[in-house]
This record gives structure tokens, sequence and C-alpha cells, in this order.
């Protein structure tokens, strides 16, 4: 034992109990002035001498780094944008992460690698219901992450992924079949499809999770059949996603159900003073509910009779989000801004979040840009709906096509809803200028 | 890397805590009444110092195995006393040590190793006559005697170089935020340490960027080890780029010279170019094979690990006894990433 070890151990009994135990490291020096009494302070004495000789006369120690992970051909992001990464994932815009790991993939730029370790912990963290981030952090992760993920257990994720093959389809979890089913949709649209098909006598909610795959991706008017099929499905959950992805879908026959009815509901008055000089938008809400319009999704709420005013707004709402945002351009004859520009004040709030849903589901810019710098010129704010619509619109349109300002009434004070969407647009605009290449 | 609070352990930041919450008195008008509190001030720590000698022994004498049934008023009792005969370094190192009992294998080492060189520094002062100018300086400085600010700027010629900002430690405790910027000069190579203090809620010192240059004079404070400085004057910000990383054994060698001079240094800057292994602890490795561990404390170092790829990398950080605490890694591109 190591006379540091006796020494140690002589300390933990006391001097009471225990002798001093010598010091003879060869090489220390003799103590001038004589040696202690008090066989406490020659223990201290020595403790104290052998501390600092075993600090200084440290030997370095052994280790073995684990193998170089390989280079990745993707240039790191710029450092701003780095440093806007570290913002967010310390809390700042949190929902915005994924529109910055999408716009690096999209641009082939990766995340700084000192980053990966808190976008892999947050990435994990997510419910494997919605796998966007975990995907998406792997991706913006390159080569750098999966060797990360080779070193620690919690990300294994990262590699699982690209390793998922059919027999993750046939013998792994919910969320593997899902990472499979989404690289295979990725891969080869078809193929996805085809499988989903075959695959429709899973329970619920694998068919739940099939739709949500595709929801992910690219439609064409190929996933129609499968999609309309979906719309007579036992369980509510299938039918209301089946109806949301063909509300999507540029072209299907739902989209033109839901035109018709749309067309039903909303006209223009001309106005008396001139072409297009105060026309106005008058809405009749649709004052009768029937099995095709529940085949297509669209319920009334809490199930009550749609002959309530309040019933048949939200009718008219739900018919709004979902038929294709061309039906308006086409029978007006006008442009979204336009269109956007006769809103009228007491249904304006439904209008807009009609509207609204419908240009984030259908991806249309141009209306969510007219619909935005509507807003944000002081908009329908006011109500709950509004801020709402405006607070989800905010984070999907295109904010360098958008305005990022308010138009509104300048010196009085910004509505809160409008101050928080210019901050989102002003965020996120610098977000993907960042990550320019 | 988020630092964790710990414990503000060295004398000379106790001094300036105890500055923050009490401003500095004004420099006496008189004095011979200046020269009289000196003087009572040295009796009083002399007397003081006595008693944490009885203290030491007593536990010495009594065993340490019952510090892991000790409460934190153990400690705090003696410190409490130390406070009262005006050695508030000493206090603060001696609240530092109830922790230690609870900090895994290896405490009673550890224990014993702080009440040895407690000791050791009470020995030092009671002959401080017969030692060297700058060692008695390290040592007063260590028990908590302070030096005004001003007097050091007066004092020391300055150092004029391109200090490099290497990294920055936040600590905190009680009411006070410490903040330590280790500095090493481009053209000589000197190392300086610069402490700041902050109340709770207000802001830290942030003039210096890591990672990044600053001409600046500096004038350092008198010790064995002159290390702790002070900025006289600012001439020019630069870029920087990374700084040179050298070999494990030279910061060995390095901390063993400046121990040899100063042996109640406990935090020595280390600017290593090295590989982050994970086996069988968290540590870093040299071209040459020599390895230290990180600092346990330190976490699992897991953006360290991220950015160097199994690769090498230039590391700056702080060498202690138990091990080196990372604090700054420059990328593939040289910039500073805090870690």
């Amino acid at each position: 034992m190591s006379t540091w070890q006796d020494l140690v151990t002589a300390s933990l009994i006391g001097t009471e109990r225990a002798g001093v135990p010598a010091v003879a490291d060869p090489g220390l020096p003799v103590r001038a002035g004589g040696v202690p009494d008090d066989p406490a302070a020659l223990l201290l004495d020595r403790a104290a001498l052998l501390t600092v000789a075993r600090r200084g006369g440290r030997p370095a120690g052994q280790a073995e780094p684990p193998p170089a992970a390989e280079p990745d051909p993707a240039p790191a992001a710029s450092p701003a944008a780095g440093r806007r990464l570290a913002r967010m994932l310390g809390g700042e815009h949190p929902d915005l992460l994924a529109e910055w790991l999408t716009a690096a993939v999209a641009r082939d730029r990766r995340a700084p690698d000192h980053l990966l370790p808190a976008l892999l912990d947050r990435a994990r963290r997510t419910p494997p219901s919605g796998p966007e981030l975990r995907l998406l952090s792997a991706q913006a992760g390159g080569s750098r992450a999966r060797w990360l993920a080779g070193l620690n257990p919690d990300w294994t994720f990262v590699t699982a992924q690209a390793q998922a093959d059919e027999n993750a389809w046939r013998l792994g979890s919910t969320s593997q079949r899902r990472d499979y089913l989404t690289l295979l949709r990725a891969r080869d649209p078809a193929g996805a499809r085809d499988l989903v098909t075959r695959s429709w006598e899973a329970a619920a909610p694998e068919r739940v999770m099939f739709l949500s795959v595709l929801a992910d991706a690219d439609l064409s008017l190929a996933d129609e059949p499968l999609l309309e099929a979906a719309l007579d499905d036992d369980n509510t959950q299938v039918r209301s996603w089946a109806a949301h992805l063909l509300s999507r879908l540029p072209g299907s026959a739902l989209g033109r159900r839901m035109a018709q009815r749309a067309r039903g509901c909303v006209r223009i008055d001309p106005g008396v003073l001139g072409p297009h000089l105060g026309d106005q938008l008058v809405m009749s809400p649709p004052d009768q509910w029937d099995m095709a319009m529940r085949r297509d999704g669209l319920l009334p709420r809490g199930g009550g009779s749609p002959q309530q005013l309040d019933d048949r707004t939200h009718l008219l709402l739900e018919i709004l989000a979902r038929a294709p945002l061309c039906t308006w351009t086409r029978e007006f004859g006008r442009t979204a801004e336009q269109i956007v520009g006769l809103l009228p004040g007491p249904w304006a709030p439904v209008l807009f979040t009609g509207w609204s849903r419908a240009a984030m589901t259908q991806r249309d810019q141009e209306w969510m840009i007219a619909l935005i710098n509507w807003a944000l010129a002081g908009g329908p704010t006011g109500t709950r709906l509004g801020a709402e619509t405006l607070r989800r619109h905010a984070r999907r349109v295109d904010p360098a096509r958008s305005a990022r300002e308010t138009t509104a009434s300048p010196g009085a004070e910004i509505p809160p809803p409008i101050r928080d969407a210019i901050r989102v647009l002003r965020f996120r605009y610098d977000m993907l200028k960042e990550l320019e290449p | 890397m988020s630092v964790p609070p710990a414990r503000v352990s060295s004398v000379a930041e106790r001094w300036d805590r105890e500055r923050v919450l009490a401003r500095e008195p004004a420099r006496p008008k008189d004095p011979r009444a200046a020269a009289r509190r000196a003087q009572q001030r040295e009796t009083r720590v002399a007397s003081g110092l006595a008693e944490l000698d009885r203290w030491l022994c007593d536990q010495a004498r009594q065993g340490l195995a019952a510090s892991q049934q000790a409460g934190y008023g153990h400690w705090d009792d003696i410190a409490a006393r130390m406070v009262d005969a005006q050695a508030p370094g000493l206090a603060e190192r001696l609240r530092a040590l109830a922790s230690v009992p609870h900090s895994g294998a290896g405490w009673d080492g550890r224990l014993l190793e702080e009440y040895a060189l407690l000791h050791l520094l009470v020995v030092a002062y009671r002959r401080r006559d017969e030692l060297p100018a700058a060692l008695r300086e390290t040592i007063r400085s260590r028990i908590g005697f302070s030096l005004r600010q001003a007097d050091v700027l007066a004092g020391g010629p300055p150092v004029r170089d391109h200090w490099q900002v290497l990294a920055r430690r936040d600590l905190e405790q009680d009411r006070i935020r410490a903040r330590r910027t280790w500095l090493r000069g481009r053209k000589a190579g000197r190392d300086a340490l610069l402490l700041s203090f902050a109340a709770t809620g207000q802001s830290l010192d942030d003039s210096l960027t890591v990672g990044t240059d600053a001409d600046a004079d500096l004038v350092f404070y008198p010790g064995a080890v002159p290390l702790r400085a002070v900025v006289l004057a600012r001439h020019d910000d630069s870029d920087g780029g990374p700084p040179d990383g050298g070999p494990v054994a030279g910061l060995l060698a390095g901390y063993a010279a400046a121990l040899a001079a100063d042996p109640w240094l406990d935090s020595w800057p280390a600017v290593l170019e090295v590989t982050p292994a994970r086996a069988p602890a968290p540590a870093v490795r040299d071209t040459d094979g020599d390895a230290l561990p990180l600092h346990p404390g330190a976490g699992d170092c897991w953006p360290l690990f991220a950015l160097s790829g199994g690769r090498p990398v230039t590391l700056a950080g702080e060498w202690t006894p138990r091990g080196l605490w990372p604090l700054t890694a420059w990328d593939e591109g040289g910039r500073a990433v805090t870690l």
C-alpha cells in the first residue's frame, strides 16, 4: 500500500488510536525546524508534503479515443445560423426548430457539430407519433450524428432510421414501421402506397399512422382512390385524416364537392358606386347538413342541430377550409389580394380563419401572403379565432414575401397577436437568410 | 456546456466577494490609525489561525471517519469563527469542505488533502518572516488579506501583449457570481486570470469575448505565481484565432513548477491539442498517448466529443487536482466554441 494511502487510513482512524506513518519517499525535503510534538500536527505536516508532491508529480494516464467519424461532405451552416440554432435549443421559438432543420437539409448544410448532442436530445424527447424532428435531426447531423449515435445508446434512432428494412416493417414497433414507411415514401411513393393498400387490414391506430406518413410527403392524384376509400372507413380519425389529405390534393373529387358547397355560401354583391367600388362579400352559411357532408369530414360542432347559427357558422368555416382556393379566384375573377380586401366586418374572423386554413393546407403562398398582410394591417385579431389563426399563419407563410411590419394605425399600441406575429416573421426571415448558401 | 453553480473557492475571490457586499472603505485619512488597525488585524488573524490549527489537529486526532455523519454546521461553525478573525479566505475554503464527504469514492483522501493544505497555510503564516516576499503575498491573499485594486495598478509594471481570451468560467455562491477569465499572451506566452464579481441579478463583466484577442496592458497581483491580473488599459481587439495547443506533459510540468512556488494552487490554465476519449472514463489524450481525466463535475462533455468527432481539437480549460474542466474548443473553422 502506498504511503499516501497509509496516511489516509491513519487520518480516518485518528491519531488517538493510530500511529503516524513515516513518509519515506525519496526526493522529498527534510523538514527544517524539527518535528512537532503533536502526532496530529505531524500527520497533517506529512499529508501536506505528500499532497503537493502527488499533485506535482502526477503521471499522465491512459485512454482510448473512439475511431474518428467519417468526414461529411456537406458544409457546416454559417456561424450566425449556428448561433440561432443554439438559441432555439435553449428555448427560443422551439416550435421553429423543424423549419431550421428542413431549410438546412434542403440547402445541404449541416448543423454545427457541437450542437448535435442538444439537438439529438431534443429529438429523442419528441413522441414517436411525431417523428419529423428525429428524421430531420438525423439528416441535418450527417455522419457526425451517426458517429455520436454509436457512442450514446440514447441516440440510436439516428442509425435505426437508416437501417429500416422489410424486417422493420413486418416485425418492428409502430415507430419503426413508421420510419420504414416514411423512408419508402420518400424513395418510392407508389411502392409506399401499395404497401399501405396491402396493409389496410391493420388496426385503426396503424391506419392513422399510414395516413399521417402520407401527410408529411407530397400527394398525387394516384393517391386519391386509396384516400377516397378511406372516407368510408369505420374509424372517425381515419376518416378525418383522409378528408384532410384529399382537401390538400389539387383536382380531387372531394375538392370539387367542397367547391360546389362553398360557392353557395359566399358571393359578391356589386357595389353601386361603380366597377368594383363598394363591392361586398355576402355570406349565407349552409342551412342543412347531410350524410354526404359527413362523409367528406364535415361535422357540426358537438353534434348539435345545424339550424343554430353557431353550428351553421362552424360548418361554413369547415367548408371554406376545405374548398380549393382557386374556386374563389375563378368565381370572382379577382386575385387573392383583391378578394381578401373585401373581407366584411362581422364575418371577417370566420372567412380569415377558413381561408387561412385552406391556404396552409393547400400550401398556397399567394393566399397566405394576402391574408397575413391583411391581418397585420389590423385584421380580426381581437377575436380568439383570428388571433390563433394569425399565430399559426405567421409560422407557415413565406417570411420573405410577407410584410414584417404592421401598417395599422401608426402610433397606437400594436395588439399583442400582431406584435407576436411580426416577431415570428422577422425571426423566420433572419433564420432562413442565415441558412442561404 | 453550461457550467453548474459551484463553490467559489479561491481566497482572492472570497476577498472580492466581501467587497461587493460591503463597499470598499475609503482610504483612511490618518496613517497612524491605519497602522494601528492593520496591527490589530494581524493579531486577530494570528489568533484565528491558532484556533483553526487546534481544530484541524482535533480532526486528525479524532479521525475523519465521523465526517460523513457531520452536517454542514460542522464546517460552518469554524468558518464563521474565521470570518470573525478577519480571515475570509479560510472561511470560504472551510465552507467548501462540507460537500467533500459526499463527493464519492476517495472523499477521505480529498478531505485529508484540504485539511493538510489549511494546516500548511497556518504554519506558513506563523513563519512568514522566514519566507520570500512574493510567497508571503500569496499566503496573505489566500488567508483573505485584501489589496486595493488601485494599489495593484500603481504597484506593478504593466505587461502589454495581445492577450488571447481563452476561456471563461462562471461560478455562483450565495448572492455572488464570480467570473474567471483566462488569458494567454500571444507574444510572451504568459498566462493571466481576470476575476470579476456581481451580485445575483446584476450582470458580470462582459467586455472580453472568448475567442478574440485583446491588445491590453495588464498589471499582475503580487504573489509567488502571479496569475491574477487586472486590466490597466485596452488598446485594440482583434479576431484572434485558435491558440497553440500543447501536449499533456507540458501542462503537467508547468503545473508542477507552479505548485513548487505556490502549493495551494488548485486551478491552472490548460491549452491542449487532444482527442477526447470515453473509455475507461471521460478523458483527453494527446498524440504522445498521454491522457488526463476530465473533471467529474464537468458532466459527460458531449459537445466536446461531438466537436472533435474522434480527431484532435484545440482545447482550453482549467486543470485541477480532480481533473480537467473543459471550457473552450476551436472548431474546424478556427472559431471558439464555449463548452
